[in-house]
């Protein structure tokens, strides 16, 4: 059995050979621990911010993303893994930022005179946008992005295909394959505050943002399942430890309504749709499987994510991936504490299907590189269905 | 009285305009500034503290509040200088080196001041070093915020940075983030932590 075998039957809801194993991301060092040399594998700082900013500046964007996708298809294949989700269209005339300082970058798009200021933290590998016009101004600089966008038309040509395609011919045989749609929300980015506020004083803009934001989105998305892809995942970050970042009752008015066109799309070409997001997701659960949402991922444990109870609760609509804590457990614990936090979410989680392991976000930079392989050893030793189940 | 509970009201509300007017009502009508701030303001953003710790206010409706409430301090600070009137303590708050996320600590900042607190603000990407200058200017509390895994080694660095300098014992500590816990806090000699910018209100006051 394949992976793309294994994660269709995780969500068909059945069992399969072996518990299939899927990362949001594989970032340095872990990935560089694995192939033994730098790599452009993941979502770091380095390789998201410097090396393809370098690239975009230089001209090499094309090579960048060569690369990029080489280095991805060995790691995978060297961990044998068995879903993979970075593949993404790219602009075909992308904006070339001007580096403003040694770890620092501008964005300005001559069309809307909006700017970006992105800034790479060295000792995180971090790399974020920190400053923007959005920021700057608020609500009035997201009108004239808002009518911007509402006066083009979204159109494929703009978009360049190639890497997406050679993912397919790499590895669409063998992985389940992610396309990526999710509703961008102005929550997660630097203008947060503006956006927040938007929902109450100006809801009508955040509306029509969230609309304009969409059409493309659809557009993609839809160019992606024509390709074949197997599911699609959404990343946008819906709530903190607490809680959601907003009531119910808004994410009900803005977002489950337009999540529903992308899951909707998905079900038309008979894929599952997964949501990622950090945090305490509680409240907002009966809701995303209202609006179609066929698999979580994440289930934070530091934020109170109970995959057991969930489970119990949920197993039987929602493919549950997660949720080994790279929080804590797969930063500074020992491998002794990884076994067995793989072996309790296997255990509690797997049996009946419906289950992919990952960690409880990805495997990010400060990820152990051999605490992450412990938990690929453990899910190989004690993932092989049937598995003793913990949770009744 | 009517001024006081149409600025109560107002702030509940997050209305800028109408807070503004009603602290001005009150000042006005000869009211105290120590009563406007203490019975009308602070008690308005302990209220949504409330309902934000209840579930029922969330991030969007705290920023309103927090935003009417600064408009009406705008007009009643000064006249709170003049009265003598001392804020609940002063603080310092900063997400640590390597961290560039401040939504959270932004919100702390504003709940913090909603509670009377006067609020040294010190950014993103804060070293120990700055933390210490601030704990030398005579901050009352340190606040250190982190949204990632890997800067959270930078709080516990500050705090031992704080206790090189001989400044551990003049100065508090809190924390909160995302990947932060009690168990990590207590091991890192923290004060306190505190899971939300409301229950950093509440924590503040009993630190400081």
């Amino acid at each position: 059995m394949n992976g793309k075998e294994r994660v269709k039957l995780a969500f068909a809801h059945q069992e399969a050979d072996r518990v299939p194993v899927m990362a949001l991301s594989i970032d340095n060092p872990t990935a560089a621990h694995v192939l033994g040399r730098s790599t452009l594998c993941g979502f770091g700082g380095r390789v998201r911010g410097v090396a393809q900013n370098q690239a975009l500046m230089a001209g090499t964007h094309h090579e960048y993303h060569q690369r990029k996708l080489s280095d991805e298809i060995e790691l995978y294949c060297a961990l044998d893994l068995d879903c993979w989700g970075e593949a993404n269209p790219i602009p075909c005339n992308p904006l070339v930022p001007e580096q403003v300082e040694e770890n620092a970058w501008r964005f300005s798009d001559p069309a809307t005179g909006l700017w970006q200021l992105y800034r790479f933290m060295p000792e995180s590998d971090a790399y974020d946008q920190v400053d923007s016009s959005l920021r700057q101004e608020g609500l009035p600089a997201l009108e004239r992005l808002t009518e911007s966008m509402e006066a083009n038309t979204p159109n494929l040509e703009d978009w360049d295909f190639t890497f997406v395609d050679m993912a397919l011919r790499e590895m669409g045989d063998d992985l389940f394959l992610l396309a990526y749609a999710d509703i961008d929300l102005g929550s997660t980015w630097d203008w947060a505050e503006h956006f927040l506020i938007g929902l109450i004083q100006a809801p009508d803009l955040i509306h029509r943002y969230l609309d304009a934001q969409l059409r493309t989105t659809l557009m993609l998305l839809e160019a992606m399942l024509e390709r074949g892809f197997d599911g699609v995942l959404g990343g946008t970050d819906w709530a903190s430890q607490k809680g959601p970042m907003f009531s119910p009752r808004h994410f009900n008015k803005f977002v489950f309504p337009r999540l529903k066109q992308i899951t909707d799309l998905c079900h038309r070409y008979g894929v599952p749709y997964i949501k990622h997001t950090d945090g305490n997701v509680n409240s907002l659960l009966d809701g995303m499987i209202a609006t179609g949402v066929d698999g979580f991922q994440a289930i934070e444990p530091v934020a109170g994510m109970d995959i057991a109870q969930i489970k119990r609760h949920y197993g039987d609509r929602l493919t549950l991936i997660g949720n080994v804590d790279c929080a804590h457990t797969l930063v500074n614990g020992t491998v002794e504490d990884v076994r067995k936090e793989t072996e309790n979410v296997i255990r509690v989680a797997a049996p009946g299907g419906g289950f992919v392991l990952s960690t409880s976000n990805s495997v990010h930079p400060g990820v152990k590189p051999e605490l992450y392989l412990a938990m690929l050893q453990t899910a190989r030793e004690v993932g092989t269905y049937p598995i003793q189940d913990r949770n009744h | 009285m009517e001024q006081l509970t149409q600025i109560y009201d107002c702030i509940l509300e997050g209305d800028m305009a109408g807070t503004s007017e009603a602290v001005q009502a009150a000042i006005d009508a000869g009211l105290p500034a120590g009563q406007i701030m203490n019975e009308g303001m602070i008690a308005a953003m302990a209220e949504v503290g409330r309902l934000f710790e209840e579930g029922e206010y969330f991030v969007p409706e705290m920023l309103i509040a927090a935003r009417a409430m600064k408009a009406g301090l705008a007009l009643i600070q000064p006249l709170l200088v003049d009265s003598g009137i001392e804020p609940a303590g002063k603080i310092a708050v900063g997400t640590v080196k390597g961290d560039l996320h401040d939504i959270g600590k932004n919100l702390v900042a504003m709940t913090l001041e909603g509670a009377g607190f006067e609020i040294l603000d010190l950014g993103t990407d804060v070293p120990p070093e700055k933390f210490i200058e601030a704990a030398k200017s005579g901050v009352d509390l340190i606040g250190l915020s982190a949204l990632l895994a890997t800067t959270m080694p930078s709080m516990e660095a500050t705090i031992k940075a704080l206790v090189a300098a001989g400044l551990r014992d003049q100065v508090k500590v809190m924390i909160g983030g995302a990947p932060v816990t009690p168990e990590y806090a207590a091991r890192i000699g923290a004060d306190g932590y505190a899971p939300d910018a409301s229950q950093a209100a509440n924590l503040a006051k009993t630190l400081v």
